[in-house]
């Protein structure tokens, strides 16, 4: 009867000590699952936080400090020392002498101050500005011939357009900057949600905000520069000269 | 003793892994920027705009050979003396440049380029023209 008993108590011990096993396993396979899918959703919650919040610190951002003005009257003067229209250019070689300037050219193409009636073509559309010169600007053009005292002059505009214009070009400066991404999304919401209308800046980043206004900013100004120049006054005869080129963008 | 000793040649490794691995990831680092600053639409437009205007300067016939990236494409637009740029990954525009001025006018009035990546710039007596190489 004991001994019953006891094998009783033995079997029923061993059938509660596998279904422990089977528990511990099933618990132990549960708590994987659980683990994975906590580190899972743990990952997944630190790339959104690093996308949303530090994702743009890590945008490369391009901005061009230069002094655009400068650079153009630069490049227009050296335009002008190569223009068909003032330098010298030999019929048989078809050579454009770049440099030297033609008397007979700038007195045709440029006021000569030493001729009143030539003010008169002040009201004529120059040539020469036609074919050379920014849109939106205006420019002046002085040759003066050192060994005479002789001046010419050229006075004129470029093509005048809307899209060249400083507050246009901020406007398309802007406009070629809005992000429109997720991250971006979450940050104007939050800010448009906190400090109200003023958070929509936040379509644009902070950099490219600056660099607009820097565009804004450097097309506006004045630049004026010399150039030396030869004044070829007859086939034996050239002077030495100067070109000064005034540049104002708008 | 030994621990300690143990403790500086830990640190000197350490030390020499720190400095191999920040010299391999500086170069690559640096060739990152470099091909993102060269490839900007801005810089593009920019450089292209002067070179149109400067190519005008040569007296005789000039050619100039422009590649910003051999991994980017562009989409170059010349018009009224305005050069624009947008830059195009996977056929779909990433960014664009507001238009720069060029000083003189191309033979052809309006000139498109798509998907351009090296592009040429030639005057040739007088006659202004850009086209994809």
């Amino acid at each position: 009867m004991q001994t019953k008993l006891e094998l009783k108590i033995l079997l029923e011990k061993l059938i509660s000590g596998q279904n422990e096993k089977t528990k511990r396993k099933l618990k132990g396979a549960e708590l994987g699952f659980e683990l994975i899918l906590a580190g899972v959703i743990a990952i997944g919650f630190i790339v959104v936080i690093f996308n949303l919040f530090l994702g743009r610190y890590f945008d490369i951002k391009t901005i061009i400090e230069e002094n655009t003005i400068d650079r153009h009257a630069l490049a227009l003067g050296n335009l002008l020392l190569s223009s068909k229209r003032l330098a010298y250019n030999e019929e048989a070689s078809s050579i454009t002498y770049r440099g030297v300037f033609e008397k007979a050219k700038l007195d045709t193409q440029m006021i000569s101050y030493s001729n009143f009636l030539n003010f008169l073509k002040i009201f004529d559309e120059s040539m020469v500005l036609k074919e050379i010169s920014y849109p939106n600007s205006v420019v002046a053009v002085s040759v003066v011939d050192k060994e005479t005292g002789e001046a010419w002059m050229i006075f004129g505009n470029g093509k005048m357009t809307i899209e060249g214009f400083s507050a246009s070009k901020y406007s398309q400066c802007l406009q070629s900057k809005l992000k429109l991404d997720a991250q971006t999304a979450f940050r104007t919401v939050v800010n448009v949600i906190v400090f109200g209308a003023s958070g929509l800046s936040k379509l644009w980043d902070s950099m490219d905000m600056k660099a607009c206004q820097n565009e804004f900013g450097q097309s506006q100004g004045t630049a004026e520069f010399a150039f030396p120049v030869a004044i070829r006054v007859s086939e034996n005869e050239v002077h030495m000269g100067v070109m000064n080129v005034r540049l104002t963008e708008y | 003793m030994a621990s300690a000793l143990f403790n500086v040649v830990l640190t000197i490794m350490f030390t020499i892994l720190t400095i191999y691995l920040a010299m391999q990831i500086i170069p690559t680092f640096a060739e990152v920027v470099k091909n993102a600053v060269s490839s900007s639409p801005e810089v593009v437009n920019r450089d292209l705009a002067g070179l149109i205007t400067l190519s005008a300067a040569a007296p005789y016939k000039i050619a100039i050979t422009y590649n910003p990236s051999d991994a980017t494409y562009n989409i170059i637009k010349v018009s009224e003396r305005f050069v624009s740029v947008e830059k195009v990954e996977n056929e779909k525009v990433v960014a664009k440049a507001t238009p720069s001025k060029t000083a003189v006018d191309l033979t052809e009035p309006n000139v498109v380029l798509e998907n351009a990546n090296k592009i040429g710039v030639e005057n040739i007596v007088g006659k202004i023209n850009i086209r994809p190489k």
